[in-house]
Order: C-alpha cells, then sequence, then structure tokens
C-alpha cells in the first residue's frame, strides 16, 4: 500500500464510521440525500481521486479509488461515490476539471433526435445527478457526451437496495460530445471495466461486513440453551462465508493489481463474475443463519445483502463477463492453460506476477 | 423406504374440467384489474375482497363439511385450487392460514360450538387466523416459549408475546401456543395448550415489524392478562404440543412450499419463447423437472393425509427440496435474461425477480429451517 493510499483509506475508513449510520441509510432510503456526508466527501478529496491535480483532483490512481470504494461497500455508504467517480475520470479523460457535485453514468445505445424526448432508462442517482454521461453507441455510432440534468424530468424508481434508480426523460436532448469513433469505443470499454471493478471492490466489502454480522450474531443468540456457534449446521454456514470472503479478496487482489499494471481486462471480468457469484452464496447463509430477525428493516444486515444483490447485477453480472470472457477465448489462440499463467509456449518471459 | 414413496395421483376429467373453471377465473378477475401477479402473494397478497369473491364460490374451507359451510371437495380439488391461485400470483394471504390449517385443526379437534362459530365463517372469507408460536427466544426452539396461561373461574389469563406473527394485522384470532402448566425441563413437550385468541379483545396489542423491503407483514403481538374462555381452549388441555404438530403436515406439504416465485418463472419461459433463446429455455427446461417431480410429490401427499396417513416425514421433505426450488428460480432466471429487478418496476419481470431474492431468504425459514427440518428428516429415516 503506497503512503498515499495509506492515508486515503485512513482517512475514508473515519468518515465512513463517523457519517454512516444505520439512521443515515433510512433517511436516504426515504428520499433523502446525505448532504453532510458528501460535503465532508468532497472536503476531504474522495470525490476527485485519481483526477490530476492539474485538472483540480487531488492526484492518486483508480487502485487508490478502488480502496475506497471497498470500504464504501463495508460501510454501505448511501452515496453515489462511484457514480460520481466514474463520471469525473471520464470527463477527466476529455481534459474536464472535476467538479465535487454528484455524477451518473449509463451505458447503452442512445438514439437522440431534435424534437423527441429521451428516456434515460435506469439512471443510477438520476434524481440527484448534476450530470449524466451516456456512452456507448449515439445513434448507431460509437460515442461519449454528457447531458447537464437542468430541467429534465425524473420518474422515480429503485434499486434492490433503495437506492435511486430514475428514468430521465429530457424533452430536448442537447448532448455535449465527448468522442466518437474508436477513442469513444476505448472510452465506453473503460468505463464499463471502472464499474464492474469498483462494484466488485463494494461486494468485497459488503460479504467482509456481512461476515462479521454472522460471527457476531452466532456468538450472542442462543437457542436450545447454547450459542448458534455449537451447531454443526451453523459452523458450516460460518466457514462457508469465511471461504467465500477469503476467495473474494483474492480475486480483488488479483484484478486490482493486473488493472495497476494495465492489463486488467480478463482479471476484471472475473473477478466480478466471481465476487458476484459469492454475493448470492453469502447472502443466502447469512439470512438462513440470522433466520427471522435477518428479514426485518431494523436489523441491520439487509443494508449489505440488498447491495449485494444489487451490485452483482450492475455492470455486467456472471452471464455478461463470462459471454465476454468466451469472446476472447474464440478470437485469442490461447490454451486456457496459457491464458492462466500468461505465459506462451516456447515464449518464457521473466517477472508474470500470480 | 416405503415412507419415501408416495402415491402418483392423476387427475380426472371433473378435475381438469374444475381447474379450467378456477383458471378463467383467475385470467378474468386479473384482466378487470381485481389483482395484479405477485410472487410469495400467499405471504404478502392481502385482500380482504379477494378474499370474500373465492368464499362466495366455495373456495374457502371446500373440502370441509356442508353443514360448517364447506362444499365437501376432496383434497385433490382443494390442491388444484391453491396451486392455480399460486401460479397466477393471487392475493391469498388473508385467509391462507385459516383454510390451510386452523380450519381443519378444528374441524379434528374442536368442539361442536367452536366449529358452528368458526367454520361457516372462515368459508365465507370473513374470519382470518394467524398463528401465534414464536417468541423472541423460541424460534426453532419452541418448547422453550414462556407465554403462559393461568386459570381463572371461566377461562385462561395469558400472558407473554408472540413474534414474527404473519398477518396478526389482518386477522380475527389467533390460535396461541402457550404454557398452561410451569416448564418441566426433562418433559420438555407437556404441559402446553393452544389457544383461540380473540385479536380485538382487551390485552391484545399488534405492533408491526417492517419487513426487509419496507413492507408490513409481519408483527409482535403483546398479551398482557388476555382472559380466554374455556370454551377457546383447542382439543385438550396440556395437549397442545403434540396437537400442533399434527398441523405441521398441512403446513409443510402444499403447493405453497413449492410455488412462492413459479409466476417468476413463468414470466422468464414467456420472455425467453418470444426471443426464441433455445439456450436459456434449456435452462427452464431443467428448473422445469425439478418442479414437476416436486409437484408430484405434494399432490401425493396431499392424497395421503386426506386418508389419514402419517405423512410427517414426506411432508418435511417437500419443505426442504421445495423450498429450496424456490430460491434457485430466482437465482437460474437472474443470469438468463438482462434485467434491473426492482419493487417498483414497471416491467413485470423486474418486479417479480426483485420480490423473489427480497423474500426468497424467508421460504427457508418460515414454518421451520431447514437446519432443524433436517433433522427431522434425518430422525425419520433413520428410524424408519
Ligand atoms: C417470513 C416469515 C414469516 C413467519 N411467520 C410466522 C408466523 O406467522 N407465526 C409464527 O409463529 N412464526 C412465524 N415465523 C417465524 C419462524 O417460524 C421462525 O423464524 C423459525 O422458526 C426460526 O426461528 P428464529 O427465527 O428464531 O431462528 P433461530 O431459531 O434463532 O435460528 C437461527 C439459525 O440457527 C439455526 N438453528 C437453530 N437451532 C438449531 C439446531 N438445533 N441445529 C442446527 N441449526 C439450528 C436455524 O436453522 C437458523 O439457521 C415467520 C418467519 C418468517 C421469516
Amino acid at each position: 500500500m503506497s503512503e498515499m493510499l495509506e492515508f486515503i483509506a485512513d482517512s475514508a475508513k473515519k468518515i465512513f464510521r463517523d457519517q454512516v449510520t444505520k439512521e443515515l441509510n433510512e433517511s436516504v432510503e426515504s428520499g433523502a440525500f446525505p448532504e453532510e456526508l458528501w460535503q465532508v466527501l468532497a472536503e476531504s478529496g474522495m470525490l476527485s481521486i485519481g483526477v490530476p491535480e492539474a485538472l483540480g483532483g487531488v492526484g492518486g490512481d483508480v487502485e487508490d479509488a478502488l480502496a475506497v470504494l471497498h470500504l464504501a461497500g463495508k460501510h454501505a455508504v448511501p452515496a453515489p461515490l462511484l457514480e460520481t467517480l466514474g463520471a469525473v475520470w471520464t470527463l477527466a479523460e476529455f481534459g474536464e476539471e472535476a467538479e465535487p457535485l454528484p455524477m451518473s453514468f449509463v451505458i447503452g445505445d442512445f438514439l437522440i433526435e431534435e424534437g423527441t424526448p429521451l428516456k434515460l432508462e435506469h439512471v443510477p442517482w438520476g434524481r440527484v445527478a448534476s450530470k449524466v454521461i451516456v456512452a456507448g453507441t449515439i445513434n448507431g455510432k460509437p460515442g461519449i457526451g454528457q447531458f447537464s440534468t437542468d430541467g429534465i424530468q425524473v420518474v422515480e424508481n429503485q434499486n434492490l437496495a433503495g437506492e435511486p434508480l430514475d428514468q430521465l426523460v429530457i424533452n430536448d436532448p442537447d448532448i455535449e460530445l465527448l468522442s466518437e469513433g474508436e477513442q469513444a469505443k476505448q472510452a465506453t470499454a473503460r468505463l464499463l471495466e471502472i464499474g464492474a471493478a469498483g462494484r466488485s471492490a463494494m461486494m468485497a466489502g459488503a460479504i467482509e461486513h456481512v461476515l462479521n454480522l454472522c460471527v457476531f450474531y452466532a456468538k450472542e443468540r442462543q437457542q436450545f440453551g447454547r450459542p448458534l456457534t455449537r451447531f454443526q449446521a451453523i459452523q458450516h454456514h460460518i466457514a462457508a462465508i469465511a471461504g467465500e470472503a477469503a476467495a473474494v479478496l483474492g480475486a480483488l487482489s488479483g484484478s486490482n493489481d493486473a488493472l495497476s499494471r494495465g492489463t486488467g481486462s480478463d482479471e476484471i471480468a472475473m473477478a466480478k463474475i466471481r465476487i458476484s457469484e459469492a454475493a448470492g452464496t453469502v447472502s443466502s447463509r447469512a439470512h438462513q443463519l440470522h433466520a427471522a430477525i435477518g428479514m426485518t428493516y431494523e436489523h441491520e444486515l439487509h443494508l449489505s445483502t440488498r447491495r449485494l444483490w444489487t451490485w452483482r447485477e450492475e455492470y455486467g453480472n456472471e452471464t455478461y463477463w463470462a459471454n465476454v470472457l468466451a469472446e476472447r477465448y474464440l478470437t485469442k489462440e490461447e490454451s486456457l492453460w496459457e491464458s492462466i499463467t500468461k505465459t506462451k509456449r516456447g515464449n518464457v518471459h521473466a517477472g508474470s506476477v500470480v | 423406504m416405503k415412507e419415501l414413496q408416495l402415491p402418483l395421483v392423476r387427475l380426472t376429467p371433473e378435475q381438469e374440467a374444475f381447474r379450467h373453471e378456477v383458471r378463467s377465473f383467475l385470467d378474468e378477475e386479473r384482466k378487470k384489474g381485481t389483482f395484479a401477479t405477485h410472487a410469495d402473494s400467499w405471504l404478502s397478497g392481502y385482500s380482504a375482497e379477494f378474499s370474500k369473491m373465492l368464499g362466495k364460490r366455495g373456495w374457502i374451507g371446500m373440502t370441509w363439511p356442508k353443514e360448517y359451510g364447506g362444499s365437501e371437495r376432496s383434497a385433490i380439488d382443494r390442491y388444484i385450487l391453491t396451486e392455480e391461485l399460486l401460479a397466477a400470483g393471487a392475493p391469498v394471504a388473508s385467509h391462507w392460514f385459516a383454510d390451510r390449517q386452523s380450519g381443519p385443526l378444528l374441524l379434528n379437534l374442536g368442539t361442536e360450538e367452536q366449529k358452528d362459530f368458526f367454520l361457516p365463517k372462515i368459508t365465507k372469507g370473513e374470519c382470518f387466523f394467524s398463528i401465534g408460536l414464536s417468541e423472541p427466544n423460541s424460534g426453532s426452539d419452541l418448547a422453550s416459549l414462556k407465554t403462559r396461561a393461568e386459570k381463572v373461574e371461566g377461562g385462561w389469563v395469558v400472558n407473554g408475546m408472540k413474534t414474527w406473527t404473519s398477518g396478526a394485522h389482518h386477522s380475527h384470532y389467533m390460535i396461541t401456543l402457550c404454557r398452561t402448566s410451569p416448564q418441566d425441563e426433562k418433559r420438555r413437550h407437556d404441559g402446553m395448550s393452544q389457544l383461540i385468541i380473540d385479536l380485538s379483545a382487551e390485552g391484545v396489542s399488534i405492533r408491526p415489524i417492517q419487513f426487509l423491503t419496507g413492507e408490513h407483514h409481519f408483527n409482535e403481538v403483546f398479551l398482557e392478562n388476555v382472559f380466554v374462555p374455556d370454551n377457546r381452549v383447542i382439543g385438550e388441555v396440556g395437549n397442545g404440543w403434540k396437537q400442533g404438530m399434527l398441523e405441521l403436515a398441512y403446513e409443510r406439504s402444499g403447493p405453497e412450499r413449492i410455488l412462492s416465485t413459479f409466476p417468476l418463472l413463468q414470466e422468464a419461459q414467456r420472455l425467453l419463447t418470444e426471443q426464441q433463446d433455445q439456450k436459456g429455455l434449456a435452462e427452464v427446461a431443467k428448473l422445469n423437472a425439478r418442479l414437476w417431480s416436486l409437484r408430484n410429490m405434494s399432490i401425493g401427499v396431499a392424497q395421503m393425509l386426506e386418508g389419514g396417513k402419517d405423512v410427517a416425514l414426506a411432508a418435511s421433505l417437500v419443505k426442504d427440496l421445495g423450498t429450496l426450488f424456490e430460491q434457485s428460480v430466482a437465482e437460474a432466471v437472474r443470469l438468463l435474461l438482462p434485467m434491473r429487478p426492482s419493487v417498483t418496476a414497471e416491467r413485470l419481470l423486474d418486479r417479480l425477480m426483485a420480490e423473489s431474492v427480497l423474500h426468497g431468504p424467508g421460504f427457508t425459514i418460515r414454518g421451520g429451517t431447514t437446519e432443524i427440518l433436517r433433522g427431522i428428516v434425518a430422525k425419520g429415516v433413520a428410524s424408519a
């Protein structure tokens, strides 16, 4: 961990611990925006990590940001952190300065015609976003652009965790194109990967937290005159969750490492697959262990499990990324083993990182 | 092992005609907007009006004797009715417990006065029951329950609390398992009785417990010096545990243990067919093979129950396999179709997915957890 990273992680931890309470989560779910938390995040530079200082950022890199997102997942932070960072990084790529405002991005195929209202579906935090980046294809061609959200109509909808996932209706769509063609294609692919890597980091954090909750509850709750930890069925749940948590952390550091070396495409895909899978197993076992109490709004388990159920679907679920990898297998002339070891037959080179 | 061999039930032309009748009714009412399809509708779909509509058609307590408002139909007819209701995701929660277990319990063990008083009202869809078993410190270890009834002149005075009581805020009565003599650690199952508590009685207060979706399904029920007259004791005083265990076979083997997420599977199959997605449909086929075999088991148990046979073991097996199946429908379907699950979604698939995922964990908890069920099954198999 770099010194910078350590510093950032420490202050993020402190902010989340102080600010992110169950009450905050409840108020956000019933429609409020966490203004105070957002202010603190802005002041501490969390909203521009990875943006060069020349563009108003605090510097650092994507790995630093992923460390913060990991903690945000652990603490169930109810704010558009990944959405804003993704937008800010994209804008920085095209030379725009970072602003500490909530933003969002959507990836898809967009048809923009003058005079016809444009409906953007499933915009995370759409109702509070000051800007929305759209990336993918625009009128059939690779493109990436931005909308300011002034005067946009919002049809409110929510994800499984109760966070905004809105429809935005833009009556007179006036898009500011950032890029087209090959460059836009690459920027879109990158944005999707940022989304996937970000959600993987957040899920890893949430899984760690769920494990802690399970251990705590199993020690405390008694049935048949003994704590749940004494029942073998419960021990199996805890062991299985711990195993998933360990596998998840391994997948995450593997993909972060590849990402920092600029070769992370396959690893991001594999991490998102593996961690999404773990999200399902861990949530299901954790609920089973908690039984009825875990099905209540009052108990905090759902703050993590509902996020896990949401995040595993976002920026590509297991099916999506498995298909991406399958396509790569079809086009690369590489055996599975060569791809795992990143070493071609007869082409041994030093320094492969496992 | 003969305990695992369940009869295969072949439906008669009359029974198939009845299925047709139920299905047309449901199609029509759905078109009229009487109800919308939801997953897990037997726990969360409350509609007193819909229950009344079913009551008018003789579709509540339909197997019970005519003198108590029933229609004397067979258990298989009832099975057909309930599985059609669940497959359509119709709002049947209000009367579910009364029809499934409270009524049958009263028919078996109730006094003539109790049967006359409760059963006709239940069949009209005007009288709903809740199940008062669990307490904060007595979930799986139900025999440790603390709610107690003390004998007074003309009845009992009940003190204690029940929790996770589904639908108590809509129900009129709660069948309450409580202690009628002090706890004896050596004979843990003795000294308990089943009392019918009028939920509007003095001393009863009901506090909602918010479900993790924010909805209101279950409750805490506080009982403070609640007077229960002698004629509201079910069966024998002190025999409550055994009586309660008899209900479990009804509770564990029905179609609601295999169909809670069926509306999602149905919608997925429709979309995949529309898209001519053969690979996706092949996954649906695997799920359907599980459902088909479970349904055979579940109908078989219904048939045996009607014949008065002991099906405790098979019923527990249906619940274990069935509820896991219900959960795996959501886990499988999410990988077949792109979706954005949300309880507020307009798109049916997204909404049913959200309901199935968020309610899913409860399937293997309510009515006895998987872990506890497996203990029962293992014991049953070992001693068979
Ligand atoms: C949606 C829903 C609706 C419900 N509706 C009702 C209702 O209407 N009326 C009612 O009375 N109750 C109702 N319940 C409560 C339900 O019956 C209990 O949740 C269930 O019996 C488990 O009890 P518990 O939640 O206290 O879990 P606990 O008993 O505390 O169990 C916690 C965990 O420990 C495990 N465990 C406990 N003992 C053992 C053991 N000996 N060996 C191995 N593992 C063990 C359990 O399997 C579980 O995984 C409902 C529950 C839910 C989720």
